[in-house]
């Protein structure tokens, strides 16, 4: 999709407000790469500044980054693959924004890309330390807890990763 | 666009008063304790556990009601061969988690069964696990999976229940390293995409493969043997590749004749040792890219090689 963006002739500006009101100036071409903006821009509704509620400033900042970068034409596979690696490379908190934000924006690569940053953040690890990076409370019983711990206990084995990254 | 106004709005107001930088800390510092991934989308969280390996996906059971909830929506599953032995457990990790799968329609399915005759070299085990991976190919059956990937290291003990050879909800599947039974049935009506690597295809499995996928649109052949005529008359199927030859069979001639008048797209890559291959109606293609190897042997050295393989 990107690709067609970018060979309109004109360049139009988009206005990107988040939800503290910061607003960002974005190329049309490079905006759209979000499906919701893409819609939108098609529905006539861009006119002017197009208010982002759900995102905050700081995660539009990223994601304003992570569109500039996979729109450049001048970067090659190589860079945009760094790009990725570094670019996930942030506290928990910020990936949940921005896998939030990329949800909300429709924009497939970057929702992938956070997924995974999330997804690697489990794999391997004991409950415990799960718990304690996504700050998940635990509500069953001791009980219970052990009775699924019993009944599944292939799940809870093996050389499993015990450090908080 | 009435609500996005009013948040506007609310925003606006915030960044005009002091107050706001107070209040955006302080609501930073709610969400610290938040537990965020909990409170995801259902769509995300089951995009993040297909993300992870099976094990790893089920074992988010115990962190909370929650999680044990969202590990039952997984919808795919990998298993090794390990994954069928029970140990000292009643039930098998696979079987365990097949039973307790709530997702109605189910992506993937993997199976590696490849390491089988490196860790149980006893019988009575092996027929056991056979058993249990065909529960499993059932359960492909019952569960509408989409996605099989199949990985093999011996082509005769593992038999397809009859049912899989016809079921229609599969759309892609890949074989690697094992063969169909003789007389298998191999019908797929919705399936677009078959890859099948280290594998012995006879002429009768490469006609009715062909015959009974009509929808299929990518045909990939990985170091496959036991043909020597490759006749494709769909309209659908655009895309071929063949991946280098095995040398395995017997045959002394290693030819292979490849009639594809509606072909597109063609890709042989790989070793082909001394296969003469011909391309005897490819009238449609657009692309082709042929980077393959190919070995002259002289008759003597030739000699040697057949005296090397008995």
């Amino acid at each position: 999709m990107a690709e067609a963006a970018s060979s309109t002739i004109e360049k139009n500006n988009l206005t990107l407000k988040s939800s503290y009101g910061d607003e960002f100036v974005l190329e049309e071409s490079i905006a759209i790469q979000s499906v919701t903006i893409k819609n939108m821009v098609e529905d006539g509704c861009s006119s002017s500044v197009i208010p982002l509620s759900k995102v905050d400033t700081g995660t539009l900042i990223k994601v304003i980054e992570y569109m500039k970068m996979h729109s450049s034409t001048s970067s090659n596979e190589e860079e945009i693959q760094n790009f990725d690696k570094e670019f996930v490379r942030i506290s928990i908190k910020t990936i949940l924004n921005i896998l939030e934000a990329a949800n909300f924006l429709d924009i497939r690569s970057l929702l992938d890309l956070c997924a995974e940053a999330v997804a690697n953040r489990i794999k391997n690890k004991t409950p415990e330390v799960v718990r304690k990076i996504f700050n998940i409370t635990s509500d069953f019983t001791p009980e219970e807890e052990a009775e699924i711990r019993n009944e599944t206990p292939w799940a809870f084995e093996g050389d499993l990763d015990h450090s908080l990254d | 666009m009435t609500s996005g106004e009013d948040d506007e709005f609310r925003s606006s107001n915030l960044t005009i008063f002091p107050p706001s930088k107070k209040q955006k800390v302080r609501v930073s510092g709610v969400e610290e304790a938040l537990d965020r991934l909990s409170e995801l989308p259902e769509s995300l969280q089951v995009q993040i556990l297909f993300l992870l390996p099976t094990k790893d996906a089920f074992a988010t059971c115990i962190l909370s009601k929650r999680w044990r909830y969202l590990s039952t929506l997984v919808d795919k599953f990998s298993f090794n061969c390990r994954d069928y032995l029970k140990a000292e457990n009643p039930v098998s990790f696979a079987d365990y988690v097949l039973a307790h799968s709530l997702s109605p329609k189910i992506k993937t399915l993997e199976l590696d069964c490849s390491e089988r005759y490196v860790n149980w070299l006893d019988s009575s085990i092996l027929d056991e696990h056979l058993s249990q991976i065909s529960r499993s190919l059932s359960f492909v059956v019952e569960k509408k999976v989409e996605n099989v990937v199949f990985w093999s290291d011996d082509d005769s003990t593992c038999t397809w229940p009859e049912s899989v050879g016809t079921y229609s909800s599969l759309i892609t599947l890949d074989f690697i390293f094992c063969c169909f039974s003789r007389d298998a049935i191999l019908a797929w009506k919705s399936l677009k995409s078959v890859k099948l690597e280290f594998f012995l295809l006879s002429e009768d499995h490469c006609v009715n493969l062909l015959s009974g996928c009509p929808a299929l649109e990518t045909l990939e052949l990985s170091l496959v043997a036991g043909f020597s005529r490759l006749e494709i008359n769909s309209l659908k199927l655009k895309r071929l590749n063949l991946k280098g030859y095995w040398m395995a069979n017997n045959r002394s001639d290693h030819s292979l004749e490849i009639i594809a008048p509606y072909l597109q797209h063609l890709e042989i890559s790989g070793d082909l040792y001394d296969l003469k291959c011909r391309l005897v109606d490819v009238s449609s293609l657009v692309n082709a890219c042929l980077t393959f190897n190919l070995k002259c042997i002289k008759d003597i050295r030739f000699e040697i090689y057949e005296d090397f393989n008995k």
